[in-house]
């Protein structure tokens, strides 16, 4: 099953469709960034913090970013970048649901560092495919 | 070109794309950044009137098939590339070897070659990828019909290799 898997979606996986991949993918990952900016007075409300936090809220994504894009790209020399990829794809969605089911801002927080991890993953892996 | 290459370009679009289109190509993806934060603004601002756990559970969702598409692409144009090379390395092997022959720089090129193993990957990539349409179809197609073949096969496929070498070497020097 997953062998038959592998050679379809290789064998339609044309530079075009690619570049269309991760087009749409890049897309997605930077309307998460704006996401939480456009969130971030209704999180405020609902959560009663204060500007600090929020703030931190917002930048938290960095943190995880920082720490794991360097982490990817060494992973990458080693590993297939599509394997990382996904991967890492796969941290970012379990993170954002982690994000839509967060009620404390703790919760919020961690989710949104774990989304750093997950964007690092396309960032980072993206750039070495080659090298 | 050699120095854009090198630098911290998106390679993988460097390496994917057609020379003339190269440009557009990653025109065509940088442009992503800018207009997925749009959308996100937008997206957000929208959908936080209802529920911003919904906004959250919408993109997470969204993003699933993503992850299995990049899961199973197996598109790693080093192992793609022993399928390639036999019907390029044929066209080109004349033209390889005497280009070798005329720069004699054999001695300086094994120097060279640990210096830039990835930029070399990266000519012999560029230089298969203008057959990668047809050889999508390259496993159903019929192996070389005698061991001489494959033995020209591998030695055009070589001298491909130093080739690209050679150019390096004196693309790198002042």
């Amino acid at each position: 099953m997953s062998g038959r898997l592998h050679r379809y979606v290789s064998q339609r996986s044309t530079p075009r469709r690619l570049l269309v991949f991760f087009t749409l993918a890049q897309i997605l990952i930077y309307y998460d960034r704006g996401l939480i900016a456009g969130f971030i007075s209704h999180i405020q409300e609902d959560f009663r913090i204060s500007d600090t936090l929020a703030g931190v809220l917002g930048s938290g994504f960095i943190f995880g970013f920082t720490v794991a894009a360097p982490v990817f790209a060494h992973l990458s020399k080693h590993y297939s970048p599509y394997k990382l990829m996904s991967i890492g794809l796969f941290i970012w969605c379990g993170a954002c649901v982690l994000c839509g089911m967060s009620y404390e801002y703790w919760v919020l927080l961690l989710a949104r560092i774990i989304t750093g991890v997950g964007e690092a993953s396309f960032a980072g892996t993206f750039v070495q495919l080659v090298l | 070109m050699l120095f854009f290459r090198s630098g911290l370009a998106p390679a993988c679009l460097d390496d994917l794309a057609p020379d003339k289109e190269r440009t557009t190509w990653l025109a065509i993806f940088y442009s992503a950044i800018p207009v997925g934060g749009a959308l996100g603004y937008v997206g957000g601002g929208l959908v936080a009137k209802w529920s911003w756990h919904a906004g959250f559970l919408i993109e997470g969702l969204a993003a699933l098939p993503f992850a299995f598409l990049a899961f199973f692409v197996k598109r790693n144009i080093l192992e793609r590339q022993s399928d390639i090379v036999a019907p390029v390395a044929s066209s080109r092997s004349k033209m390889a070897e005497a280009e070798a022959v005329a720069s004699g720089e054999s001695q300086g090129v094994d120097q060279a070659s640990d210096a830039v193993p990835a930029m070399e990957m990266n000519e012999v990539r560029a230089g298969a990828y203008d057959m990668s349409d047809i050889s999508l179809d390259a496993e159903s197609a019929p192996p070389p019909s005698s061991g001489v073949a494959a033995a020209d096969i591998a030695a055009t496929a070589g001298s491909v290799i130093t080739t690209t070498r050679i150019q390096i070497t004196q693309g790198n020097q002042p």
